[in-house]
């Protein structure tokens, strides 16, 4: 699969798990949505998208990993403001490659 | 005669769960398999404070939200023990916010990891238990209103039915199935409320016995319905609460 075709996939595959779980429109999912901010979400949500992830693509989440994905030394409200849809399938597309590479 | 019994124990690496780990292997369990769901350096740490006590412990990490992690967990034990005497439900999650904001995802977590997971942790535990004890926790908010505790409240009242039917039904395979109900423990999980500073002085101001209450308050309850001393307590709810319930 090209890397296009995968960028790809992962983005429809992980706008379509925050939409089902958030019980939102996928159409209002952008790259540059917050999840906490701009799409509503709860500490329960993350882990509810987060074991959604998991089982789609086969892959563990190592939740201190991704917070670290985001920046050095954040705060937990820094966390949330940056904390986007397309942090999450940066750091997703980035556990794949790994996982393509073992 | 010595420590010599075998124990499961879900959600065991941290808070009250370890707590009750560490009393398993100080009375009573030479080995103890600990599942957790996510926090390898607590369950490392509860590993390395079992072996101090010269039991055996063995780790199984998986997310017993999903059936097929729980069958995971039970491939582990059965690789690793020849039965099982002793099951301990800790593992529990959910949202703490009031019940008319809990959202269809929400609940459903809630329900399948406090309720759902048990039962079929029992399931699969069956076969291993020649006779054996099951103990799950539960909290008083399965029978009275505790602010945003909505969604845990009705599945821990599941939880205490589930406890009940099983009592019957494993009575005859010589299980007994039994509940703790705890008041306000001081864990992480108190945390989660919203406003936990004033909860916790308003749950301390209200309890008679004036004070929260500790994981070792609920484990040493733990290990007496796992005692011979408990042999004719079946299906029920054993509230420790430090009197809170009274009032």
């Amino acid at each position: 699969m090209s890397d296009r075709l995968l960028d790809d996939q992962v983005i429809k595959t992980i706008s379509s798990i925050v939409a089902e779980a958030l019980l939102i429109d996928p159409a209002k999912i952008k790259n540059e949505s917050r999840l906490f901010y701009d799409l509503g979400a709860e500490s329960i949500d993350i882990l509810d998208i987060r074991f959604r992830i998991e089982s789609a693509f086969g892959i563990k989440i190592n939740q201190q990993e991704l917070i670290d994905s985001l920046g050095d030394g954040l705060e937990a409200d820094q966390i949330r403001q940056k904390f986007t849809v397309g942090s999450l399938v940066h750091y997703v597309k980035g556990v794949l490659n790994q996982k393509n590479e073992a | 005669m010595g420590k010599h019994l075998t124990a499961l124990v879900t959600g065991g690496s941290r808070g009250i769960g370890r707590a009750i780990s560490l009393g398993l292997a100080k009375t009573c369990a030479s080995t103890i398999i600990i599942n957790y769901l996510e926090n390898d350096i607590e369950a490392e740490k509860t590993r390395k404070l079992i072996e101090s006590l010269n039991s055996d412990c063995i780790l199984v990490k998986a997310n017993l939200l999903f059936p097929h992690e729980i069958d995971k967990v039970f491939d582990e034990v059965q690789k690793k023990v020849s039965h099982l005497n002793v099951l301990v439900h800790c593992a529990a999650l959910g949202v703490f916010k009031p019940l008319r904001e809990v959202k269809p995802n929400q609940w459903d977590i809630t329900v399948n990891v406090n309720a759902r997971a048990f039962l079929l942790c029992v399931q699969k535990a069956i076969p291993m238990m020649k006779e054996g004890k099951i103990v799950a926790l539960s909290s008083l908010g399965s029978q009275r209103f505790v602010n945003n505790y909505g969604a845990m409240g009705p599945t821990k009242a599941a939880l205490e039915s589930v406890i009940r039917y099983l009592a019957v039904e494993l009575a005859p395979f010589n299980i007994q199935v039994n509940a703790v109900s705890g008041g306000y423990i001081e864990t992480d999980s108190i945390r989660k409320f919203p406003n936990a500073d004033g909860l916790t002085k308003e749950a301390v101001a209200r309890t008679p016995a004036a004070r929260l209450g500790t994981p070792e308050d609920i484990a040493e309850v733990v290990l007496f319905l796992i005692s011979p001393s408990a042999r004719w307590i079946y299906g029920q709810i054993i509230v420790a609460d430090g009197g809170l319930s009274l009032l």
